[in-house]
């Protein structure tokens, strides 16, 4: 209640103008090396995935995922085979909020003390559990893929935490930048990139109806209704329009491809609009009262814009038919443009549980 | 009430403090108060009689002056129990001589002590003595006998001497000007007019007679203000009205043969009214450790307050700053939720507006508020920190009376007046920045209103006299509602996500009565309050939460012997909740324990959701005895038994004893220790956010203080204090076995904390022209979240707190004052990196040691300017505030970057003037 009250204060502080929040660096500007986002995503199914299925973002134990991180830069979209990034899971327990595993193991932890990210027992039957150390060391690569350990803590519906860290290939080492964190610094070197990502496993309730035919949960505990596994959204049109100083279109707008590169002179406004269907919204149960019931909602959009030089309307859209304007004129601070005159723009969409998809493309700006 | 007032009469009086200021020759019976807030003399008092008059030797030296000064001296004093008198001040001067002769005089004035309940109490009197210089007698020869005063002695003022069987020729009513209240014991005296003309004798002209007036009649109002003179002779005459504590009017009339002349009067209350008429029931005198006392003109006039009264409060010593002006109390270190705040003996859910904007009574209807910061009484429970009790007061019965106030938020009005043999006060105040805020806030930036914040609250207070006793109803309420909505130039709709919305209210009906006879006294008072908490922030928290209380609280009292009193009580506190709560799992244990915590929010199937129909029950029961061990040394043992029910199911056991001591007559020593337990708040013990296997929290309160009257209206005190605590609610990150299944612990009882430090205050009481205090605190508080966790400091640790505040009357009713306050800033927990959460894009902190750094210090400086203009039917009060006079970039909290690596600050409010005005009729 008390943090509710400050909240309102800082509000009203909001709204009396005096929250100064300008002498920040604005955060849909990339100026170095970020990490945007992370897909996971199933790519050995325990089931045949149906034709046309889009990307399941949760997966269930044995089934393998892969990781598609969105690594940006000042100079366009990184290759994740260029990035040297260490990954290390951890296993959640149960209602935990995100990041509190590895965090809870601070200053214990060293680098070369973490275990690789191998079934204890490999020769086990596979219908028995297949514990996996927590927490422990992922492929090291860029996009590393793994597969969902069958534990008691995953069949009692606890989730996976994935972190990622890397250093700067001319300053930090990535190893220096994981032992730093791990050692529990809060002020490891400021070129260190570190993120976390929460791997759902699921759907619950084929995970609780797994564990009950397992014996792991008792029989007469009633089983939620099944849900449709968590799957990614698509951006389904990514359209530039030209717009005059009157913010009038100039011509008609264009498909922009994923990564496609377009002139433009120095100066000029775009209109990108995008498309997420609402049909890839899905609904879901959301338990009630610790599982005594489920209440169903449903998935919305949230898009986040990039840059990398030149000015933007907004930075966020709520809607599948977002919108936003790309002014490529310097903006305030912005550093200058680059020599090879490219600059950037990326779309990041979520759909407020797991799924995600981006796209982006880069202007040549003309003289 | 002033702290050394307080002080004085608990010490010695066993509780019982009656301060009545009365001029002769009003008698002090029972009396209705001339202001507002001053509360009634109980029923019970038995005024002080004069056994031995004396006179008022006029000096010789003086009579033989050219011109000897005539005129009045008031003068003020206690009555002591033993009937003699004492702190005789000079409190209207006529000229120094006379001035001593008339300490003189009442120095040597003895009484039949004043009693109350067949008690002898000390009552402070004031007196009116008229002096006029003797006639000019054919000397003597041999004789060296001094003269003596027209008016001699301070007793009742005879009717004239001629006062015949002759008419009555003026007849009229005195009453105060701008409220119209009747005046009792107003000296109206009759005289020649001489060369002054007709109408009123303007202030210049208000000389008195150069010779002894060739006649007077006199007379003193009654109850209702009247007064009549008779056997006046024909022709002009002058009139002089004489009120302690109101400036002196004088009126020339004619006086025709044989007609009545009908006259009504309006005096003006002195700007320095030395009046200090506060009668402290025998309820409310439970001898405390430490106890600040506000008086309500002081509460009106501290600047930075508005006249706010409850944050009047925040500037007595123990009490950190709240951040941004807020009206958190933050009381010895501990968070404003392990303090508690009653109203009318419950307690209430919310204090302030919006957090801290204004209260949410109106601070009109408050007579007084006590302020305990520690080692308090066991008819307070459920707290750990202090506790803050707030008392009402009754509407007036010297007829109806309104008034109207408007500042820069928001305006009220208030009605009260008498209804049959009891009293009444309504009043209701809306704000306006609904109307304010959208038509300045920039169109384009970013933020708009759906509903602008408003708030409105009301009041009803009825008291009757009913079998001997006094029947209080009571019904009082408060609602706020803010829709805002965070908006991108891309959006266009009101997406619910993008929307922070708030709407908390709640409404309260009390019934009290009240009662004494002989040695006993009772009371019994049944609460009844419904509130709800309703917020949204960005689809991310949902709550809503209603709550019906029904609370009773009973108590008996008797006195035994002479200097002993046992009172037992009970508190008994009913809650049903209904909740429906969406929300993030609570924060991880990622920065140790209580109080940290990462923000850390999931997706939207990460909710936790509660539908819930709960009963959470508080009963308590309560006894002290106070012990009169000796004149000067009480001792108070007290215990409290609190059942803390379902899920908690346990039972609080809270010994206090208190110690108190008149090492001097103007040195008191207190000393106490005891155990304050407080339950767990409802989101911590809950099954599904929290431990329903939690304990209470519990304190161990010590503290000494000793408190030093000085000479005047000054005073010194200083209160060292430690408290430790345990069983401290904490975040766990650890599983436990529940109902056969492994579960989330998410709290457990593993804190535990101390404070310690001291208090020190320099206070000048109001009564003359400067009121104000100088206080300092400077203090520690820490935790420890978890075992074998370092100590850290606590979230409300401000090490040095000081506060400077003087308030001064000018002439012509103007008043300035100042507040500065210099605090040391809060403590904060340093962040240089951040983890980017991929699944929503938000940036986590990297937390650094949990409160390991500290916001700049904090000075700030207040303004107040006050005017009152008051007419005869109508008073008009105007005021300006000006907060952080100098603009202060006070910082209140960092800001980061999305990576965390840069940071900014928040700043504290800037300069904010306020105006507002009252109109009271």
């Amino acid at each position: 209640m008390v943090g509710m009250v400050r909240g309102l204060v800082w509000l009203f502080a909001f709204a009396m103008g005096v929250v100064g929040c300008g002498d920040l660096p604005d955060s849909q500007l990339v100026i170095e090396r970020r990490i945007l986002a992370a897909r996971p995503w199933v790519v050995d199914a325990l089931e045949p995935t149906a034709a046309g299925a889009r990307d399941r973002a949760e997966a269930l134990p044995l089934e393998t995922l892969q990781i598609d991180p969105l690594w940006v830069g000042p100079n366009g979209v990184i290759p994740s085979d260029d990035v040297d990034a260490i990954w290390i899971a951890c296993e959640l327990t149960l209602g935990a909020a995100p990041f509190t595993c590895l965090s809870e193991r601070f200053g214990d932890l060293t680098l070369d003390d973490l275990p690789a990210c191998v079934v204890d027992d490999p020769d086990a039957p596979p219908s028995s559990p297949r514990q996996v150390p927590s927490p422990c060391l992922l492929e090291r690569t860029g996009a590393p893929s793994f597969t969902v350990p069958l534990s008691t803590g995953i069949l009692a519906g606890a989730d996976l935490e994935l972190t990622v860290v890397t250093g700067d290939p001319d300053g930090t080492s990535t190893e220096a930048c994981a032992d730093a964190l791990l050692a529990g610094e809060w002020d490891p070197p400021s070129d260190c990139i570190y993120g976390v990502q929460v791997v759902p496993v699921g759907p619950k309730p084929t995970l609780l109806a797994a564990a009950q035919a397992a014996g792991l949960v008792p029989d007469d505990v009633a089983l939620p209704p099944a849900d449709d596994p968590d799957t990614h959204p698509r951006i389904t049109s990514f359209r530039v329009t030209v717009l005059d100083d009157d913010g009038e279109a100039v011509g008609e707008a264009r498909e922009v491809a994923r990564g496609e590169i377009v002139d433009v002179p120095r100066g000029t406004t775009l209109r990108i609009d995008t498309t997420s269907p609402q049909a890839d919204l899905q609904k879901f149960s959301v338990v009630v009262n610790d599982g005594a019931s489920a209440e169903e909602r449903e998935e919305s959009y949230t898009g986040q814009w990039f840059r990398t030089w030149g000015s933007q309307l907004a930075t966020a859209s709520l809607s599948p038919e977002s919108y936003n304007e790309w002014t490529l004129d310097p903006d305030g601070d912005d550093p200058e443009l680059p020599e090879d005159g490219l600059a950037h723009l990326y779309y990041v969409v979520r759909d407020a549980r797991h799924g995600v998809a981006w796209w982006w493309f880069t202007a040549r700006v003309v003289p | 009430m002033n702290m050394h007032f307080a002080s004085r009469t608990n010490v010695r009086y066993r509780g019982l403090a009656v301060a009545v200021a009365l001029a002769l020759p009003v008698a002090a019976e029972a009396a209705e108060p001339p202001a507002p807030g001053a509360a009634a003399v109980p029923e019970g008092l038995t005024a002080p009689e004069l056994e031995t008059p004396q006179s008022l030797v006029y000096p010789p030296e003086l009579a033989a002056a050219e011109q000897p000064p005539s005129g009045t001296i008031l003068v003020a004093f206690v009555v002591a129990t033993d009937g003699s008198t004492k702190e005789a001040t000079i409190v209207q001067s006529l000229h120094p001589e006379l001035d001593a002769a008339a300490l003189d005089a009442v120095a040597r004035l003895h009484y039949r002590p004043a009693t109350y309940a067949g008690n002898a109490v000390e009552v402070s009197l004031q007196m009116a003595i008229e002096v006029t210089p003797p006639p000019r007698p054919e000397p003597e020869p041999g004789s060296g006998a001094a003269p003596e005063a027209a008016v001699p002695t301070p007793t009742p003022t005879p009717e004239p001497a001629a006062a015949a069987p002759t008419p009555v020729r003026i007849r009229g009513t005195v009453r105060e000007a701008g409220v119209r209240a009747p005046l009792r014991g107003a000296i109206v005296t009759a005289m020649p007019a001489g060369e002054l003309p007709i109408g009123k004798v303007p202030f210049r002209k208000r000389r008195p007679p150069s010779d002894v007036p060739a006649w007077t009649v006199q007379s003193t109002t009654d109850d209702a203000g009247h007064f009549s003179l008779a056997g006046v002779p024909d022709g002009r005459t002058r009139v002089a009205i004489l009120t302690p504590g109101f400036e002196r009017l004088d009126y020339v009339l004619e006086v025709h043969g044989g007609e009545v002349t009908e006259v009504t009067w309006f005096q003006v209350r002195m700007n320095t009214n030395p009046y200090r008429t506060e009668v402290l029931t025998e309820a409310e005198t439970m001898p405390e450790i430490t106890r600040h006392a506000v008086e309500r003109e002081e509460i009106q006039r501290i600047p930075g307050t508005n006249g706010d009264a409850l944050r009047s409060v925040q500037n007595l010593p123990g009490m950190a700053r709240a951040a941004f002006g807020g009206g958190d109390l933050i009381i010895r270190g501990a968070a404003p939720g392990d303090s508690v705040v009653y109203l009318g003996g419950h307690e209430i859910p919310a204090l302030f507006h919006f957090g801290g904007l204004t209260s949410v009574f109106n601070s009109d209807l408050v007579a007084r508020i006590d302020y305990l910061p520690g080692n308090f009484d066991g008819r307070y429970g459920d707290a750990t920190g202090g506790a803050v009790s707030v008392t009402t007061r009754r509407g007036r019965r010297d007829g109806h009376h309104s008034a109207v106030d408007v500042d820069v938020f928001d305006a009220g009005a208030l009605v009260e007046g008498p209804v049959g043999k009891g009293s009444f006060a309504l009043s209701a105040r809306r704000s306006y920045i609904d109307a304010i805020l959208p038509a300045i806030l920039p169109r384009d930036g970013g933020l708009r209103f759906t509903a602008a914040p408003r708030y409105w609250d009301y009041q009803a207070q009825i008291d009757y006299p009913l079998w001997g006793g006094t029947l209080t109803a009571r019904a009082f309420g408060s609602d706020d509602r803010t829709v805002l909505l965070f908006a991108e130039q891309n959006e266009d709709g009101d997406d619910l996500r993008s929307q922070f919305e708030t709407r908390q209210w709640f409404h309260r009906a009390d019934l009290a009565y009240e009662r004494r006879w002989g040695r006993w006294s009772a009371m019994i008072s049944p609460s009844y309050r419904r509130d709800s908490f309703q917020q949204r922030v960005v689809e991310i928290f949902d709550f809503d939460i209603v709550t019906d209380r029904l609370s009773v609280r009973g108590e008996v009292a008797r006195t035994v012997g002479k200097r002993s009193e046992l009172r037992v009580g009970t508190e008994l506190v009913n809650d049903w909740i209904s909740a429906d709560v969406a929300s993030p799992p609570p924060p991880g244990d990622t920065t140790g324990g209580r109080g940290g915590g990462n923000a850390v929010a999931g997706g939207l199937n990460d909710q936790l959701i509660r539908k819930v129909d709960d009963y959470r029950g508080r009963p308590a029961l309560y006894g002290s005895f106070r012990i009169g061990l000796h004149d000067r040394v009480t001792l108070t043992p007290s215990v409290r038994l609190t059942y803390y029910s379902a899920p908690t199911n346990r039972v609080a056991f809270e010994p206090r004893l208190r110690f108190e001591a008149d090492a001097t007559k103007t040195t008191r020593i207190t000393a106490g220790a005891g155990i304050f337990s407080q339950g767990p708040q409802l989101v911590q013990n809950d099954a599904v956010f929290g431990n329903p296997d939690l304990r209470p929290e519990n304190a161990l309160h010590t503290s000494i203080g000793v408190e030093q009257k000085l000479r005047g209206d000054w005073s010194i005190s200083g209160t060292g204090f430690y408290k430790h605590l345990w069983s401290l609610v904490s975040t766990s990150p650890d599983e436990i076995e529940r109902g056969g299944q492994r579960v989330p612990e998410r709290y457990d009882n593993a804190g535990i904390g101390r404070v310690y430090g001291g208090e020190f205050m320099v206070r000048k009481a109001l009564g003359g022209k400067l009121f104000g205090w100088a206080s300092y605190t400077i203090s520690r508080s820490e935790v420890q979240g978890r075992p074998g966790q370092s100590w850290a400091l606590f979230d409300y640790d401000q090490t040095h707190i000081l506060t400077l505040i003087a308030s001064y009357k000018l002439p012509r009713n103007w008043q300035i004052g100042t507040r500065f306050r210099l605090t040391s800033g809060n403590p904060t927990t340093p962040v240089a990196h951040g983890v980017t959460q991929l699944y929503d894009g938000v940036g986590l902190a990297l937390p650094g040691p949990y409160n390991g750094d500290r916001m700049r210090t904090f000075h700030q400086l207040d303004l107040r300017i006050d005017k009152t203009w008051t007419m005869r039917r109508v008073r008009l009060h105007t005021y300006l505030d000006i907060q952080n006079v100098y603009n202060a970039k006070n910082p209140e909290m960092r800001i980061y970057s999305w990576n965390f690596k840069k940071s900014t600050s928040i700043n504290s409010l800037p300069i904010i003037p306020s105006i507002g005005l009252k109109l009271e009729w």
